[in-house]
C-alpha cells in the first residue's frame, strides 16, 4: 500500500513521550490563551453593567415612604462618589475590581459588597449542589436506564417527563409542590419555607422543596441527552464486540457503553454547576431562600449599583473559568479531540 | 443540500411527481400527532387571543380590570365566573385570555428581533470570513458570558418595565445561539458547488445569500426560532413574577401568578390557571418544535 504523505507512520514513529511532552505544552498554551481572552470578556460584562445599572431612571436613595431634601440627596451622591462624571466613576470602579475590591452595597450601609456575598452564597452553594448531585444521578440513571431498555415502559416515562420537564417553567414547579406538600412534609418543623437553620436533620428537609425545584428541568434534559448518547453508543462497533465476547451487561454497559455516552453530560455539567451554584433568582424568590439570586433582584429594586454589578462579575467569571475547565476536561476524557 | 429523502409510502410511482423539501416536510409533520394536536391548540389560542376585544365587546368575555369586590375570591365554577375572580373580583378567565395578548405577542415579536440581529451576525460572519468574521464571532462570544437573566433584568430596570422594553431586552440576549447557528449553516452551505457556481456565474454577494445561503439553511433556523418562542414566554413570565416586568392592572400571566402567589395557601386556583395556561402554551410550542425539527432537519431523519 502506498504511503500517502506518511500520515499513518508518522505517529507510530514518534517516540511516545515526546508526543505527550508536546501536548503538554499546546494545553499549557491554550489555557494561558483562553484565561487573557477573559479579560476583554470580563471588561465588556462590567463596562455594559455598569453604563446600564447608571441609566437606570431612579436613584439608591429613594425609598418609599421618606421624603429626601435635594442637599440629602446631594449628600448621598457625594459621599458615594456619584457625583463625579460616569466616566470617572467607571475608571474608579475597574481600579477598585482590579484589588478584589467591590465597594460597599448602598442598601446595607457599611457593609462591603464582598461580605454580603459571602454572607448569602452558602445558602446557594448549598442548594446548588444538592442540587447538581441529585440531577447528575437521577438525569445520567434515567437516561441510561431508558436508552437499555428502549421502548419499554421505563423509556417512554423517562422520554415523558423529559418533555414535560422541558416546558414547565421553573417557578410552576416550585408553587405546585408548595401547594401540594408544604402542609404535609413542613407539619412537624417550624418553619413554613427555606430558610436553613444549621440543625442538620431539619436543613435536609428543608431542602427538598427547592432543590426539587432547581433540579426538576436539568434532569429532565439530562436525561434526553444521555439517552440519545447511550443510544448511539450502543450501537458502536467496540460495544458489538464486547457482547461478542460474552461480557455480562454490567461490564458492556458500565466499561464500555457509559465512558462514551457520558462525554455529552460533561459539556452540560460545567455550565450546569456554575448556573446552580450562582443561584436562580427564581427558585429562591419562590422559597424565600436568602441567597445570592434573591439578593440581586432586591439590588435591582434598590438601585444598588456595587451589589448589582459585583454579583454580575461574580456570575461572568464564574461561567467562563467553568467553562475553561469543562473544555480542558474533555481533552482527557475523549482523545478524539483537539484543542484550537 | 442533499435530495430530502421522500416519504416513500406517499409517492405515486405510477405517475412520479416532484416532492418539495415543504410539501414532504409537511406530510412528514402531519404525521407526528402530538405536533399537530398542540398546532391546532395554539392556533385555537391565537385565535381567543386575537378576538378577545370582539368577544368582550359582545359581552361573552367579562372586562380583565372590571373589579367588583363583592364577589372577590369566587372559586373555580361559579356562575358567571367560570374560572372564578381574584382578590378584587376580576374575573379569571378574561384575565388568562387576555393575558394570552402578551405571552404570545412576546414568543413571536422576541423571535422576530432574534432573527433579524442572529440572522443577520450569522450570515454576515459566515459569509464573509476573515476579519469580519473574527469580530463578529468575538463578539457574540462575549454576549455569551452574560448571565443571561440577570441580564434582561438590568435591561428592563434600566429602559423600564413596559411591553416594549421586555422584547427589546430578551431580544437583545437571545440572538446568540441562532448568529452561531446560521454561521455553521452557511460555512458549511458555502463550500457546496452550487453556491460555487452561483459565483462563478457573476452572482453578486447579496444575490448569492438571499438566493442561496438563505433558503438552504431556513429549515434549522425555523426549528431554533419555534423552541424559542416558549423560553422568550418563560423569560417574560418570570420577569413579572419576580416583580421586575409588567406591573398589576395589566392582565398577564406573569402577573397573575405574582399577585395569587401572596395567598397562595387560601388560594390556589389563583395561581394554578396561569401556571396552567403557561405550562401548556410553552409544552405546545415544544411539542411543534419537537415536529419540525423532525420534518426538516435533514440530520434527524431516519
Amino acid at each position: 500500500m502506498a504511503l500517502v504523505r506518511g500520515a499513518p507512520l508518522r505517529g507510530a514513529l514518534i517516540p511516545f513521550r515526546r508526543r505527550t511532552s508536546g501536548r503538554g505544552w499546546t494545553l499549557g498554551f491554550y489555557i494561558a490563551r483562553r484565561l487573557v481572552w477573559m479579560i476583554p470578556v470580563l471588561l465588556f460584562v462590567i463596562a455594559i453593567t455598569f453604563f446600564l445599572a447608571h441609566i437606570a431612571p431612579g436613584s439608591p436613595w429613594d425609598k418609599e415612604g421618606r421624603q429626601l431634601s435635594a442637599a440629602t440627596y446631594n449628600d448621598l451622591n457625594v459621599r458615594y462618589g456619584l457625583d463625579k462624571p460616569i466616566w470617572t466613576q467607571f475608571v474608579f470602579y475597574l481600579g477598585s475590581v482590579l484589588h478584589f475590591d467591590f465597594g460597599t452595597s448602598y442598601q446595607h450601609p457599611g457593609q462591603s459588597v464582598n461580605s454580603l456575598i459571602a454572607a448569602s452564597w452558602p445558602y446557594t452553594f448549598k442548594l446548588g449542589a444538592a442540587s447538581f448531585i441529585v440531577i447528575l444521578l437521577v438525569g445520567v440513571s434515567l437516561g441510561v436506564i431508558a436508552a437499555l431498555r428502549q421502548n419499554s415502559i421505563v423509556d417512554y416515562a423517562a422520554v415523558g417527563l423529559a418533555t414535560i420537564g422541558a416546558s414547565v417553567p421553573n417557578f410552576v414547579v416550585g408553587i405546585v409542590l408548595i401547594i401540594l406538600l408544604s402542609n404535609y412534609l413542613y407539619k412537624f418543623t417550624n418553619a413554613t419555607f427555606f430558610l436553613p437553620t444549621g440543625g442538620y436533620p431539619q436543613d435536609l428537609l428543608h431542602m427538598i422543596m427547592p432543590v426539587a425545584t432547581l433540579s426538576f428541568l436539568p434532569i429532565a434534559f439530562l436525561a434526553r441527552i444521555t439517552r440519545s448518547s447511550t443510544l448511539d453508543a450502543l450501537r458502536q462497533d467496540f460495544v458489538r464486540t464486547a457482547w461478542a465476547k460474552g461480557l455480562r451487561e454490567r461490564v458492556v454497559v458500565v466499561r464500555h457503553v457509559l465512558k462514551n455516552s457520558l462525554i455529552p453530560v460533561v459539556t452540560i455539567a460545567g455550565p450546569l454547576f456554575a448556573a446552580l451554584i450562582t443561584g436562580s433568582v427564581i427558585v429562591e424568590t419562590v422559597f424565600q431562600v436568602p441567597g445570592i439570586g434573591r439578593s440581586y433582584v432586591q439590588a435591582i429594586d434598590a438601585r444598588d449599583y456595587p451589589m448589582i454589578l459585583g454579583t454580575t462579575v461574580l456570575y461572568a467569571a464564574l461561567v467562563a473559568v467553568l467553562n475553561l475547565i469543562v473544555d480542558v476536561a474533555y481533552v482527557f476524557i475523549d482523545p478524539r479531540v483537539r484543542l484550537e | 443540500m442533499a435530495a430530502p429523502a421522500l416519504v416513500l409510502e406517499q409517492v405515486d410511482w405510477e405517475n412520479p411527481e416532484q416532492i418539495g423539501l415543504w410539501s414532504d416536510a409537511w406530510v412528514r409533520f402531519r404525521r407526528n400527532r402530538l405536533a399537530v394536536g398542540s398546532l391546532a391548540f395554539v392556533v385555537l389560542l391565537v385565535t381567543l387571543a386575537i378576538t378577545a376585544p370582539i368577544l368582550e365587546h359582545f359581552g361573552l368575555l367579562q372586562d380583565p380590570t372590571a373589579q367588583d369586590v363583592i364577589n372577590s375570591y369566587a372559586g373555580p365554577g361559579t356562575s358567571h365566573h367560570i374560572f372564578g375572580t381574584d382578590d378584587l373580583g376580576r374575573d379569571v378567565l378574561a384575565k388568562v385570555i387576555f393575558g394570552s395578548q402578551v405571552s404570545l405577542t412576546i414568543g413571536i415579536v422576541v423571535q422576530a428581533i432574534v432573527l433579524v440581529i442572529g440572522g443577520t451576525i450569522g450570515l454576515v460572519a459566515g459569509y464573509f470570513g476573515g476579519w469580519i468574521d473574527n469580530l463578529l464571532m468575538r463578539f457574540t462570544d462575549i454576549m455569551y458570558a452574560f448571565p443571561d437573566l440577570l441580564f434582561v433584568l438590568i435591561i428592563v430596570a434600566a429602559l423600564g418595565p413596559t411591553l416594549v422594553n421586555i422584547f427589546v431586552a430578551i431580544g437583545l440576549v437571545s440572538w446568540v445561539g441562532l448568529a452561531r447557528l446560521v454561521r455553521g449553516q452557511v460555512l458549511s452551505i458555502k463550500e457546496k458547488e452550487f453556491v460555487e457556481a452561483a459565483r462563478a456565474a457573476g452572482s453578486s454577494p447579496f444575490k448569492i445569500i438571499a438566493k442561496h445561503l438563505l433558503p438552504n439553511s431556513l429549515g434549522p433556523v425555523i426549528v431554533t426560532l419555534t423552541f424559542g418562542i416558549p423560553a422568550a414566554i418563560f423569560t417574560e413570565a418570570v420577569l413579572d413574577f419576580l416583580g421586575v416586568g409588567l406591573r398589576p392592572p395589566q392582565p398577564s400571566w406573569g402577573v397573575m401568578v405574582f399577585e395569587g402567589y401572596a395567598a397562595v395557601d387560601s388560594y390556589p386556583s389563583l395561581v394554578i390557571i396561569p401556571c396552567l395556561a403557561l405550562s401548556m402554551t410553552m409544552l405546545a410550542f415544544n411539542f411543534i418544535g419537537d415536529g419540525l425539527r423532525d420534518a426538516l432537519d435533514p440530520r434527524m431523519r431516519r
